[in-house]
């Protein structure tokens, strides 16, 4: 009884930390993918989902059960802050007049940024840690995760308080003076 | 006070999370300012792009207005000076038919008042060519262009000549006119400052462009002369010329030819759509 138990346990915190995971990648990258301009990048982006879900399934059946699932967290650390990356070169290169904080999606994104920086180290060494260890550095995560939600916050004000994007406006032609 | 109650694995893990957790904040927030900053300073160098565009777009618009402005005092002076007088004169004339009862002087002060007043029309003609030339309404900007340089080369000051390779599908009346009053001021110029010899227009279209060149051996101008002068309080002609090709939606280039003996002016212009 108590190893079914423990089996079907097992099977739900695996699930937790697939769905987990799963769930944490599928919102920044939404995010992410409605903030890029690139039609090309866009589609790296669905291609490369496809392949993280498929992973993240093919290691949950295959690894090991650990205290939490470091590799996958790993990888989607590093492939979402490459996201994040091309989304700050399309910032670097628009000619805006507008400050880039203006943006919504960039107090999004600078919160998912500061949230993947702050807990990569944390998550990927976690199963080399003592439970007595982890205990002090457990808040950390609060601690970013708090300061994702703030600049998730901030997003959302911008938002509401100037939802429009710029518009280009058309050039002003010299009026035709033409006697005729 | 952590690192003390840890055994040295637990220390260099502990180093490794602190470090690299503190490595990757710095970075994150050196990469945000520098986005930020980064930002603001390109944002900075637009909106001084732009204030020059503004004033660029004001000397423009200040220099039509005073063309448009000569243009009108030109005109107020040839109606007040040479169809005023004639006009007065007729009447003069024909006052003097009413008072003188002779047959004969009633009649050589009547055709007086017609060779006036046939005078005053051919005046009136005149101007108003030279408001809309005839040619270039009925005819086309072909005809109109071959027209202009046939004049310049009558003239016997310029050797000028013309030639139109591709004009079967003739542009809008009003694009035609642009581009008929800028040859016109460019042609104008050359006479004026170049003291060449000569003077050659070629037409050609290419893609979906219509493309103008003159060709001229006298003194000319490079493209940053006239973007200089175009930016300049002077140059009213060329300043003119900015704002028709703007227009239009042209552009013009000054070069020089690569064998350094003439100078080169392109108009470059989208063709019109045929199905427009």
């Amino acid at each position: 009884m108590n190893f079914f138990f423990y089996q079907f346990y097992g099977l739900i915190e695996d699930s937790y930390y697939l769905l987990y995971t799963v769930t944490d990648y599928a919102a920044f990258s939404l995010v992410l993918y409605s903030s890029i301009q690139s039609r090309r990048f866009r589609k790296i982006i669905l291609f490369t989902s496809l392949a993280f879900i498929t992973f993240q399934i093919i290691y949950n059946l295959t690894a090991p059960p650990k205290l939490l699932d470091s590799v996958p967290i790993g990888v989607e650390t590093i492939v979402i802050m490459v996201y994040i990356f091309y989304f700050l070169y399309e910032q670097l290169k628009t000619n805006s007049t507008l400050p880039v904080y203006s943006n919504y999606s960039f107090w999004f994104i600078i919160g998912i940024l500061i949230y993947l920086s702050g807990t990569f180290f944390f998550y990927i060494m976690i199963n080399n840690m003592t439970e007595v260890h982890l205990r002090p550095y457990w808040f950390l995560t609060y601690v970013f995760d708090i300061t994702k939600n703030i600049f998730l916050c901030i997003g959302l004000l911008v938002y509401i308080y100037n939802p429009k994007k710029e518009t280009v406006s058309a050039p002003r032609n010299v009026p035709y003076l033409d006697l005729n | 006070m952590f690192f003390l109650q840890t055994n040295p694995d637990e220390i260099s893990t502990s180093t490794v999370l602190f470090i690299g957790t503190i490595g990757m904040m710095v970075l994150t927030v050196g990469l945000v300012l520098f986005i930020i900053f980064h930002q603001r300073k390109v944002s900075r160098y637009q909106r001084t792009l732009q204030k020059m565009e503004e004033e660029q777009q004001k000397i423009l618009l200040n220099a039509s207005i005073k063309l448009q402005e000569e243009e009108r005092q030109r005109l107020a002076a040839d109606l007040h000076d040479d169809a005023g007088p004639l006009l007065a004169t007729a009447r003069l004339y024909l006052n003097e038919n009413l008072v003188n009862q002779d047959k004969a002087t009633q009649l050589q002060s009547i055709f007086q008042a017609r060779q006036i007043i046939d005078d005053t029309i051919q005046l009136v003609r005149n101007i108003s060519h030279s408001l809309m030339p005839p040619t270039l309404k009925n005819f086309g900007l072909e005809s109109a262009v071959n027209d202009l340089f046939q004049k310049i080369s009558g003239s016997g000051s310029m050797n000028a000549s013309s030639r139109f390779h591709e004009y079967k599908e003739r542009l809008k009346a009003e694009k035609e006119l642009i581009v008929f009053r800028i040859v016109q001021e460019l042609v104008n110029n050359i006479l004026k400052h170049s003291n060449s010899s000569f003077i050659h227009l070629t037409q050609n279209v290419h893609g979906d462009k219509f493309y103008l060149r003159i060709h001229h051996d006298g003194r000319g101008l490079v493209q940053t002369d006239f973007d200089k002068l175009n930016k300049s309080t002077i140059g009213l002609g060329l300043k003119n010329i900015s704002s028709r090709l703007r227009v239009v939606q042209g552009a013009i280039f000054f070069e020089k030819d690569i064998s350094q003996t003439y100078y080169k002016v392109t108009i470059e212009l989208p063709k019109d759509d045929p199905y427009q």
